[in-house]
């Protein structure tokens, strides 16, 4: 009963491969045409990630510095997005243990896998009119940056909790844990919001 | 087993489990309706929080599909008319052409000389077949009667609240369907002997139900009469109504209530105080023979030459009048004579084939008109029929009753209405379903019947079957609403609109000339067959938990 949101393993679409082909060669026209295409989704991920636009900015442009790089390794079996958004990912999250004084982005009790007891029905759930929508994203971007980061790197570039671990530098089980306490985070934020409006 | 930590659930959400987790989830999933529901949460919230990220709207509730209930009827209905026409043609083709002698058969009248093969299989059943089929039957309809009521309980609870009040709505409703103000259903006398003989001293205090080879009443039963025998004889007296199926039945006796006769031979020289109702192969009312109201004949052979006070009707192959009809007299027939002798208080009308198969003797009285109708004159009858203003009123009338009970079922059990018919397939099948309804179930009405105890549910399936008709109409009538009026709320208002202007279009095609019956036939028919379908899809989906 998987209900991976979203699709993240349908193939590119055969446009896609073969401009990828071509900027693989080194073709630089190709190159921008990539770029051009997801433009959107780094920066979506990068100003999710990182919570300022400047810096989404600066990160943004570095992701694509770096992708250029990497392409030469790219393996094409893989869907472009992801590969790319993992790139992205994987620079944000530098950024992100930068700002933390320890250089750490989790701590021992963010992993802790206790259980919860019974919560009320939850506010995130339920969030379908524009406007709630509105509110959860508004709540998401007041999350703490450790906690906002698993949701976007699950829910906004898809990645596996094994792709993850790996770049949060976890185990694949911690990741399971982690979300948890990221929607747990949202849930209460919701409720400030809710409370205070 | 315990229920697995919230993170747990949310990996098996997002599919991250291994296989062996993901079997003992499943497996807990199962018997723990907390953890589904939490399951079902937590989709919810990723499906919230992926679609925020990315900036998606959320996916639109499917909407309601319209026009494929239009598809469907648009597709189903021409063919099953086309269909049906076309073997109304030949019927009736058939009909009305002379066909060489030996096939003679192929003509409906002869159908009612199935009378005889009909009771022999009856009769065969009856006596051959093991009590244990008999009662298995009967168990198995008072199950499914059962199970309607426990559902209609159900949703009535669901909407009165109170146990108690859905209680007393329950028994009141009981009640109704089985009490009677007369005495005679307090109790009966169940008799299964080969032979029931009430002497002539005899009295029978409460009523008597029989299943055997022969009953004679010599005396006098105070209550109803049920009877499957071989030969029924009442020469005494019975109070209430009679049921009689019989291959020989004679009444020189008196009966008191409505006398009900189905078999081969109905001698009545006797008197009813209420109505008749036989269907026999042959039907003879001798001079000294009364009835006190309304008498309704089905039979290949009718020979009336006693009296009866109010209107008869007939539905005959042969008809011979010498009696005397207190009002009107209207006999659908292949061959009618109406003999010196007799005198009808009101109209006299004769539907034959041609003009040549009635002939009315010069000395029959009739105090209103005389007509005999054939083919040619059935289409001024019918036009007669739309002048009158009464014909507008009833079909009023009865739109507003079912706008009403429409209405009322919207807003109880709108679920049940949920249906569409998306193709002709569709329309088919439902069709199909309707007509194996329409048919099967006064087979088992009827067989239930039979056994005797079984009466009561009988006559409760019975209603019951009547009620699903009427119901057809007004979900067939809901559909053509909806598919015309393209409205995609489900407000009470709006639904009601629907009703409103499909059961006007629905009036006005059942009555239109000559294909009016067709369409109300193949109509009843869908809607029946629709609604079968949603309630057990309702039935189903109450005992599975929904996940």
């Amino acid at each position: 009963m998987s209900t991976r949101v979203g699709n993240p393993e349908t193939p590119d679409p055969a446009g896609v491969r073969e401009v990828l082909g071509r900027a693989q060669l080194g073709d630089r026209s190709a190159l921008t045409e990539l770029y051009r295409q997801y433009r959107e989704d780094v920066d979506r991920l990068c100003g999710r990630m990182l919570g300022s636009p400047s810096e989404a900015e600066d990160a943004h442009a570095e992701v694509f510095l770096r992708a250029q790089t990497a392409l030469a390794s790219y393996d094409p079996k893989r869907p472009f997005r992801k590969w790319l958004l993992g790139i992205a990912s994987h620079h944000c999250i530098d950024r992100l243990r930068r700002r933390q004084v320890e250089g750490r982005l989790f701590s021992a009790e963010d992993l802790d896998p206790d259980t919860h007891a019974g919560r009320g029905p939850s506010p995130l759930a339920s969030a379908l009119g524009e406007e709630a929508r509105q509110q959860v994203s508004l709540a998401i971007d007041a999350l703490e940056d450790r906690y906002r980061a698993p949701l976007v790197l699950r829910y906004f570039a898809e990645l596996s909790y094994r792709e993850i671990a790996e770049q949060l530098e976890l185990r694949p089980e911690q990741v399971g844990v982690l979300l948890h306490r990221s929607k747990d985070r949202l849930r209460h934020q919701l409720g400030r919001q809710a409370g205070r409006s | 087993m315990s229920c697995p930590p919230e993170w747990s659930l949310g990996a098996y959400v997002d599919g991250e489990l291994q296989d062996a987790e993901r079997s003992d989830a499943e497996g807990h999933l199962v018997g723990c309706e907390r953890c589904r529901r939490l399951v079902v949460e937590l989709q919810a919230e990723a499906r919230t929080v992926a679609n925020v990220l990315c900036d998606r709207a959320p996916a639109e509730a499917p909407a309601r599909q319209v026009t494929s209930s239009a598809r469907g009827l648009a597709t189903g209905f021409p063919v099953t008319l086309g269909i049906i026409a076309c073997g109304v043609a030949v019927f009736g083709f058939l009909l009305k052409s002379r066909l060489p002698s030996g096939m003679e058969w192929i003509r409906p009248a002869h159908w009612l000389g199935a009378h005889e093969m009909i009771l022999d299989v009856l009769f065969t059943m009856r006596d051959e077949v093991p009590g244990m089929v008999e009662f298995a039957l009967a168990i198995a309809v008072t199950a499914s009667a059962a199970a309607l009521i426990t559902f209609l309980s159900s949703v009535l609870l669901r909407r009165l609240g109170d146990p108690k009040a859905l209680g007393g709505v329950l028994l009141l409703g009981l009640g109704l369907a089985l009490g009677d103000p007369s005495p005679a259903r307090a109790a009966a006398d169940v008799r299964l002997d080969q032979s029931v003989h009430v002497g002539p001293d005899e009295v029978i205090e409460r009523g008597l139900l029989t299943s055997g080879e022969s009953l004679i009443i010599e005396g006098k039963v105070v209550g109803d009469v049920v009877a499957f025998c071989e030969r029924v004889a009442i020469r005494g007296v019975v109070e209430g109504d009679v049921w009689v199926i019989s291959r020989e039945f004679e009444l020189t006796g008196e009966v008191k209530g409505n006398l009900h006769a189905f078999g081969e031979q109905s001698r009545i020289s006797g008197k009813v105080d209420g109505s008749l109702y036989n269907g026999s192969d042959r039907v003879t009312l001798e001079p000294e023979a009364t009835v006190a109201r309304d008498a309704f004949v089905i039979s290949d052979r009718f020979t009336h030459e006693g009296t009866i006070a109010r209107d008869l009707t007939g539905l005959v192959s042969r008809g011979e009048l010498q009696g005397a009809v207190g009002r009107h007299a209207e006999i659908w027939s292949e061959r009618l004579e109406a003999r010196a002798g007799t005198t009808v208080g009101g109209d006299l009308t004769a539907h034959v084939d041609d003009e040549d198969d009635a002939r009315f003797d010069q000395a029959v009285q009739v105090a209103g008109v005389s007509e005999i109708l054939s083919d040619d004159l059935a289409l001024q009858h019918l036009r007669s029929d739309y002048q009158k203003p009464g014909f507008y009123l009833w079909r009023l009338v009865w739109l507003a009753a079912a706008f009403g009970v429409g209405l009322l079922l919207l807003h109880l059990v709108p679920r049940l209405f949920d249906t569409d018919v998306a193709s002709a397939p569709e329309f088919f099948r439902a069709l199909g379903l309707g007509f194996a309804f329409a048919v099967l179930v006064p087979i088992a009405l009827i067989l239930l019947a039979l056994s005797v105890i079984g009466v009561p549910l009988a006559l409760i399936g019975a209603s019951i079957y009547a009620t699903v008709w009427y119901l057809a109409v007004i979900l067939v009538a809901i559909l053509v609403g909806r598919s015309l009026t393209s409205l995609e709320s489900d407000s009470l208002r709006d639904q009601g609109l629907a009703l409103l202007l499909g059961l006007v279009l629905v009036t006005i095609a059942f009555h239109l000339p000559w294909i009016g019956g067709l369409v109300r036939f193949v109509g009843m028919l869908l809607g029946a067959g629709l609604l079968l379908d949603r309630a057990l899809v309702m039935w189903n989906a109450r005992r599975t938990p929904a996940y």
